[in-house]
């Protein structure tokens, strides 16, 4: 990749409704052809500020949601890290949880360019279609560039032991994320659940009642989610953590990964995941995540470090459905004790299959 | 006489309301954003090569989720 993947626009670009207005009108600047000159007082992300307040004079429907939207908002991490012990601690102005969040987590947020686009920023940056605007972002270029090292990497292979049936048959995200999955739908969303994620059965059906398959037959439908036997390994995040770098400022550097499956006890089935048993992922935290910049974790137990994982390399046939045996009595699949690591949440305790189906 | 009347103000209510449906469609399809001169930034943006000789590139990253 080079400087033309970045920055070069297609010609073609200025004969579009988007190109018809002008490099200045999005991104101001001067249009003199001198690069230091030109770039005084321009706006590389031109869409970033207000919820893409630029784009929304004409795209006004998006607008009318977006803002609530947890692509922009990044809510479910704000929340997730205020819970730990420091309620409104990422928004308080002086407060270093503030600062750590805001030069960490929040890099995270989209805005209408970085998926149209542009590649994201916290990814390689620069333009994933010489500025054509892509109606449909390039999965590879966008969705991947934040969410690679697990969700969308699993999906693409890239991750793990195996790439999703799905994307195998030339699917991407957008094929089953409806679109206000990204763009919201005015209602706030704090969290990833609370989104009208999509389901298996939209379009597999009800297996439970409709499907030959005896597997599906002598299960219901509330013992597990599917992937529970139809994906495999996900990736496992351990020990992050925030901590200054040598300049000062403060980063969150990659800690211990570990490509694994677990099936766990749900600790709190309910609607949307009824489920006794679901697929897990241990998310990136640890009690001393916040040791460098001087802070603890005082509800660290009282949060479970293991999370359901909706794992997103969907297989037909796996080491786990490969018959009953395969499952019943394997107690390498289940999360048990000894896979807890030291100093692991209470929580995570619930969630130990102490007695293998 | 009386039906003429009725048939002018028909008339008139009709070509009031297509003044009004042409003035709606206007205003809701002209650009709220207008163009404003490129060419400076064009001459390099629009040329690979230059664009290829003026950046160097970080190399990707797997992304952070």
């Amino acid at each position: 990749m080079g400087g033309q993947d970045l920055f070069y626009v297609n010609p073609d670009f200025t004969d579009t409704v988007h190109g018809e207005l002008g490099c200045i009108t999005c991104h101001g600047g001067v249009n003199v052809s001198s690069k230091d000159e030109a770039h005084e007082g321009m706006e590389v992300y031109p869409s970033q500020a207000d919820a893409g307040s630029l784009c929304v004079l004409c795209h006004t429907e998006v607008g009318e949601t977006f803002d609530t939207a947890i692509h922009y908002t990044v809510l479910g991490m704000r929340v997730g890290l205020e819970e730990f012990g420091h309620p409104g601690a990422t928004t308080e102005e002086g407060n270093i949880l503030q600062e750590a969040f805001d030069s960490t987590c929040y890099k995270c947020h989209s805005s209408c360019g970085s998926c149209h686009v542009s590649r994201p920023y916290v990814y390689t940056g620069g333009l994933h279609s010489e500025h054509m605007f892509a109606e449909k972002p390039p999965m590879e270029d966008t969705c991947f560039g934040c969410h690679g090292a697990r969700t969308a990497g699993e999906y693409m292979g890239t991750i793990g032991y195996a790439r999703d049936v799905h994307y195998e048959a030339g699917m991407d995200c957008m094929d089953c994320h409806d679109v206000n999955n990204f763009h919201g739908t005015g209602r706030e969303e704090v969290r990833k659940w609370d989104v009208d994620l999509p389901s298996c059965m939209d379009c597999h059906g009800n297996v439970y009642e409709d499907s030959d398959i005896e597997a599906h037959k002598v299960h219901s439908e509330d013992l597990m989610n599917c992937q529970v036997c139809h994906s495999t390994s996900n990736n496992n995040c351990f020990d992050c953590h925030i901590q200054q770098d040598t300049d000062g400022s403060l980063i969150a550097p990659l800690g211990q990964s570990r490509v694994m499956f677990k099936v766990a006890l749900n600790p709190e089935p309910e609607g949307r995941h009824p489920y006794k048993y679901i697929t897990v992922r241990h998310v990136p935290s640890s009690r001393q995540m916040l040791e460098g910049i001087g802070l603890d974790v005082p509800n660290y137990d009282n949060i479970a470090s293991w999370k359901y994982s909706p794992t997103h390399n969907v297989q037909r046939s796996t080491v786990q459905n490969e018959s009953c045996d395969s499952c019943h009595g394997n107690e390498f699949i289940f999360l048990r004790e000894s896979d807890l690591e030291e100093g692991t949440s209470q929580a995570n305790y619930n969630m130990v299959v102490r007695n293998i189906p | 006489m009386a039906k003429r009347r009725k048939e002018t103000l028909i008339f008139m209510a009709a070509s009031l309301a297509v003044v009004l449906i042409v003035a709606t469609l206007y205003v809701n399809t002209s650009p709220v954003l207008s163009a404003t001169p490129s060419d400076g930034c064009m001459a390099c943006h629009l040329d690979a090569d230059v664009m290829e000789a003026m950046y160097d590139v970080p190399p990707p990253a797997d992304g952070p989720g």
